[in-house]
């Protein structure tokens, strides 16, 4: 039975190691590279992809294997961002309008956050984070957000990464900070996960009083009218809470 | 498949994913009891896998059973296709909107179904579809629009199976004016009240890759006014899908 048991987490694992190898560019890539990057035996992985291709959790294109259709149509069900979601995209958009800025929306999962989504400012450079993709706690102000408003003892991650030269790595300080968001501050943080970008974030509350998230908005630090972005966020914040309400208002 | 997991000895990856397909199936949450009917995997062995798979984040438990988990989503946000076709498609879905203000999708073949990737909500009430939700191909405008350009006999036989001979020649009938207007009609046969007009996105070769609809309610919804506008969205969203290959 053990055995069994220890197979399944070693497929699984395998598994893993395949579809993580794909970062967020879809660049295809063929099978040695794969292998290179899955840190797998090139016969492993073969077998592996053949399965996954046919059951469309890879793609190929030629010679080239990409993330597929049914990894997008099972990510679509995943409920926590789904619901989080609906209620926040018009909201973001509206955001994204007024401040010419890129938006985020994120949630937390286990000791980091997972950026939920996205939406492009016209006036604001390319965004750092994509849709899924992962941030640190500590040196965000999407995860600062979600910290602050964790009931427990010591919320704070075991080690404090330095991302950037300004990442907080004290964690008096970030105790602190976090103390500040808690009174009612917003969540700011000023290349303290990419150099030159900064961003200011806000916590999002189920209509229980539950944490759901964070939104935030960051720009290239410059021409950045502060009150004017707290105000607005804190606006945004609010009316997401009421949308949550709204949407679970029928089932119970 | 489903014979297949009881008649024969299966790898555990076929296991893994035989259990991934009926979480997506049960709409994304569902029961270990469940999954071992569905799957015809004992319950035990489906208990342990579904551990493995909560600890690697691909599933979570919920209050009674288990949903999807984060790590779908994060792969799910990074998967090929829907991320070029969104790429390509949203300044097209813009001016489709501000030309019709109704609900618009880009989908693309899945089995016997299309599986919407990008979805915009125009003024329908309940909304009858939304990214990474299924509509059958037999019945909706952008299903028709697919089919009548697909080489896949299976697909199609597929589709047609379920239609008694009269049927069966209809549909023919309207799949051959499907290519030749590029245009496909849904008039209430999926949602009622709810008339779907779709156009084909071609490749190069002139295979099928997605659809493109426009969905509205039938009391004011004039097929004729908004079939150009749709074969014209199809037509822009082919061309940029072949600069973004290029």
């Amino acid at each position: 039975m053990s055995a069994i048991a220890g197979d399944a987490v070693g497929v699984l694992d395998r598994m893993t190691c395949i579809l993580e190898a794909f970062d967020g560019d879809d660049r295809g890539m063929g099978i040695s590279e794969l292998a290179l990057r899955a840190r797998l035996p090139k016969s492993t992985v073969s077998r592996l992809v053949a399965t996954l291709v046919r059951q469309r959790y890879l793609e190929r294109d030629g010679k080239l294997i990409h993330l597929g259709l049914r990894l997008f149509e099972l990510g679509q069900l995943a409920e926590q961002p789904r619901e989080l979601r609906i209620a926040a995209l018009p909201v973001m958009a509206d955001v994204r309008n007024r401040t010419g800025e890129n938006v985020h929306l994120a949630i937390r999962d286990g000791q980091e956050a997972v950026c939920i989504a996205v939406m492009r400012g016209r006036a604001a450079g390319p965004s750092i984070v994509r849709t899924g993709g992962r941030l640190p706690l500590h040196a965000t102000a999407l995860g600062k957000a979600v910290l602050a408003h964790t009931v427990g003892d010591d919320v704070l991650p075991a080690t404090l990464v330095p991302w950037t030269p300004q990442t907080i790595t004290d964690p008096s300080v970030l105790r602190r900070q976090l103390a500040g968001i808690r009174r009612g501050g917003l969540a700011t943080e000023a290349g303290e996960f990419v150099g030159g970008v900064s961003c200011t974030a806000n916590a999002i509350f189920a209509p229980g009083g539950t944490l759901a998230g964070a939104v935030s908005v960051s720009g290239d630090g410059e021409e950045v009218d502060a009150d004017r972005v707290a105000q607005v966020l804190r606006a945004a914040a609010m009316t997401i809470t009421r949308r949550l309400a709204a949407l679970r208002a029928p089932s119970d | 498949m489903r014979s297949a997991v009881r008649d024969e000895p299966v790898s555990v990856l076929d296991r893994i994913l035989a259990i991934l397909d009926t979480v997506r199936e049960s709409h994304g949450s569902t029961t270990i009891t469940q999954l071992a009917s569905a799957t015809g995997i004992p319950k035990s062995t489906v208990s342990r896998l579904v551990g493995d798979l909560v600890r690697q984040r691909y599933l979570m438990r919920a209050q009674d059973g288990v949903t999807i988990g984060l790590r779908l989503f994060e792969l799910g946000a990074r998967a090929s296709t829907p991320r070029r076709l969104t790429a390509a498609a949203l300044p097209v879905l813009a001016e489709l909107y501000n030309a019709t203000g109704e609900h618009l999708n880009v989908a693309v073949q899945e089995g016997r179904d299309m599986l919407s990737v990008i979805s915009v909500r125009g003024r329908l009430r309940p909304v009858p579809s939304r990214a990474g939700v299924r509509v059958p191909s037999a019945t909706t405008a952008l299903g028709k629009a697919v089919l009548a350009f697909t080489i896949d006999e299976g697909v199609l036989g597929s589709v047609i199976t379920g239609l008694d001979s009269s049927r069966r020649r209809t549909f023919e009938k309207e799949l051959v004016a499907v290519r030749t207007e590029s245009v496909a009609i849904d008039r209430c046969e999926t949602f009622p009240g709810v008339v779907g007009v779709a156009s084909p996105v071609l490749s190069p070769e002139r295979l099928p890759v997605a659809a493109i609809s426009v969905a509205g309610p039938v009391a004011d919804m004039d097929p004729k006014r908004i079939a150009p506008l749709v074969r014209h969205a199809a037509l822009a969203l082919t061309h940029r899908l072949a600069l973004q290959v290029a």
